[in-house]
């Protein structure tokens, strides 16, 4: 468990390098996922390498935990051929076919059958016997294409997860400001399919039912649905502080937890691992992180 | 003994069908119903293969083909019209072209459509142009005219790597498939010439070929012959088989049914003034696109065309 810890604290702490370089404009804006390195890092670590990853523009905490090789996230962000996707793809299309990351789209609800796609040509069509995750967010919920997908991989049958992560906040709006609640649970039990939820500050909890669902969804070539809530830090896309009148407030300075309660994952992890063991973590990661901004 | 054009693909495509290995072959009514009004009636997979009849999303359906072709396995999506591939539009162009760049090893992924073009059905099933189709991202499209199209693009496309859309039109299906053999075709049918001949050139888009073909006669009985071309897609302006031929008749007639505001023809013709040729040239198209009732049948008088040329 503890490795699953220093991962999750390394996926922050690149994290916090990027923003650091994007404030410096190293490079184009990049849609940063400063909260979701839990779940990134909990899914790779339930995944192999032969699980399938489909992702969207908000693909850095997954592409990190992949790949744990911040200097080929950097090339690719700044298009060098030793990105992790040859300097071809940026930020929002990362992809990296050495990892299994292999489609990642810009377009909200592109990726659910592209994802499908993969997954009949895994399981149909070869016999690799792995799992495709596809992972959004609660604004791509909102396309035809969810509902589409949904319809279609229950028909055929094949082992496609679906990762909802609900930030209450897509389009840089939140979910009160653009329709009425979703409740995919109901929308699951409908169509007879294996849903979990995960709550605010409940990530840590759930680690073997989010095994579970991924071994039914593998043994049975099922489709299944993950739901989970939590909280993004940083703004839509940019550095943050970005903008003058950017509210968020996010400086490698201030150390790893960005936020003093159970929604940061690392706020959960020092009460988990104790003040002193964490802080001593906490200033390994910040000293290997002033270490890779002299760099650049 | 001439066969009828539906009944003529369908059997070229069973028999292309029967032999693929691993394959993923879908779409609505494909194995029920109308079996998409007989286009993919008696269809038999080998036991590596799979035939599934899907639900209607048609959006879904052309993103999981390319989610298939990104991972070098194949796939066949058979639809019915063109309107509904709209729906799709999306993937055309932004999933196919970060495949592109990404640059995977592909398999094959083939949207075969039947094109509803037999007559006016109101004003929402308008669209029957592949050229609009090609250009969003550079892919290949065939429409299928001849018997040497049928015969060519099936063996050789259907199941070919990459992307590409094929389409049969409506308005031919119970008319005898066109036998006429080719005198030249590129090699990857993206230009066939059907007729030779010094008088004029003509070029033919969409499915008109047909008709052209009749022309093309009438005026070899008057003693007129024309080189007579028809362009599957041009996604790169390659003409020149035809710039050849517009420099030798210097008349080019362009016949396309595609009910769009942005043709080829026109393409090819500032293609052909930037080459500097002295050449006349007409365009027959459809006056009025169908967002107007109107009388949805294209015709093409060679008597009128004579007095032009």
């Amino acid at each position: 468990m503890k490795k699953l810890y220093k991962k999750i604290l390394k996926n922050r702490v690149h994290q916090l390098i990027l923003n650091e370089m994007m404030k410096k404009k190293s490079f184009n804006p990049v849609h940063l996922a400063l909260g979701h390195e839990g779940f990134a890092e909990i899914i790779n670590s339930i995944l192999n390498l032969k699980d399938e990853f489909i992702l969207t523009h908000r693909n850095i905490a997954f592409n990190l935990a992949r790949e744990n090789n911040i200097k080929k996230i950097i090339s690719e962000l700044k298009y060098l051929p030793n990105g992790v996707s040859r300097g071809e793809m940026g930020s929002m299309n990362m992809i990296n076919k050495n990892k299994n990351i292999n489609y990642s789209s810009s377009i909200l609800g592109n990726n659910f059958p592209v994802g499908l796609g993969a997954s009949i040509a895994n399981s149909k069509l070869s016999k690799e016997n792995n799992v495709t995750i596809v992972v959004t967010g609660d604004g791509a919920i909102e396309e035809g294409s969810f509902y589409e997908t949904l319809i279609l991989a229950n028909s055929l049958d094949v082992p496609l997860s679906i990762a909802i992560i609900n930030d209450n906040f897509a389009m840089a709006s939140k979910i009160s400001e653009r329709r009425k609640p979703i409740n995919l649970e109901k929308i699951a039990r409908s169509m007879n399919l294996k849903y979990l939820y995960i709550g605010h500050g409940e990530l840590l909890k759930k680690i073997q039912s989010i095994k579970s669902i991924f071994s039914y969804t593998k043994k049975n070539n099922k489709l299944s649905i993950i739901e989970i809530n939590l909280e993004t830090f940083n703004g839509h896309c940019g550095p943050s502080p970005g903008w003058p009148d950017d509210p968020k407030k996010i400086f490698i300075d201030n150390g790893l937890i960005i936020k003093n309660n159970s929604n940061d994952i690392i706020f959960l992890l020092k009460k988990k691992l104790g003040t002193k063991e964490f802080n001593k973590l906490e200033k390994i990661n910040l000293n290997y992180a002033k270490r890779i901004l002299k760099l650049y | 003994m001439q066969k009828e054009y539906l009944n003529y693909i369908n059997k070229k495509l069973q028999n292309k069908i029967r032999g693929l290995n691993n394959f993923f072959i879908y779409g609505q009514n494909i194995n029920t119903g109308t079996y998409i009004s007989g286009l993919t009636k008696n269809f038999k997979v080998k036991k590596n293969s799979l035939i599934k009849n899907t639900p209607n999303s048609e959006s879904s359906l052309i993103g999981m083909g390319f989610g298939i072709m990104m991972k070098n396995k194949s796939a066949i999506y058979f639809g019915k019209q063109l309107d509904f591939l709209l729906l799709g539009v999306d993937h055309f162009v932004n999933t196919l072209n970060q495949i592109k760049v990404s640059r995977p090893k592909l398999g094959c992924f083939t949207i075969f459509l039947y094109v509803c073009d037999q007559g006016y059905q109101g004003p929402q099933s308008s669209f029957n142009s592949f050229s609009d189709l090609s250009s969003m991202c550079g892919f290949e499209t065939f429409q299928l005219n001849t018997a040497f199209d049928a015969e060519k693009i099936i063996n050789k496309k259907l199941s070919g790597k990459g992307f590409k859309i094929i389409g049969i039109s409506s308005k031919l299906c119970k008319t005898k498939i066109l036998q006429k053999k080719p005198v030249m075709y590129t090699k990857d049918y993206k230009i066939i010439k059907y007729c030779e001949g010094n008088f004029l050139t003509i070029v033919c888009f969409n499915f008109t070929l047909s008709k052209a073909y009749e022309v093309t006669k009438d005026l070899e009985n008057k003693g007129k012959s024309c080189d007579l071309f028809h362009i599957n897609y041009s996604n790169k302006n390659d003409y020149v088989s035809i710039i050849k031929s517009v420099k030798k008749t210097k008349k080019i007639l362009i016949i396309d049914d595609s009910k769009s505001e942005n043709l080829e023809g026109y393409k090819l013709i500032n293609r052909l003034k930037n080459k500097n040729i002295q050449f006349k040239s007409q365009i027959i198209k459809r006056e009025k696109i169908s967002w107007e009732i109107q009388d949805d049948s294209f015709k093409i008088d060679s008597k009128k065309i004579l007095l032009k040329f």
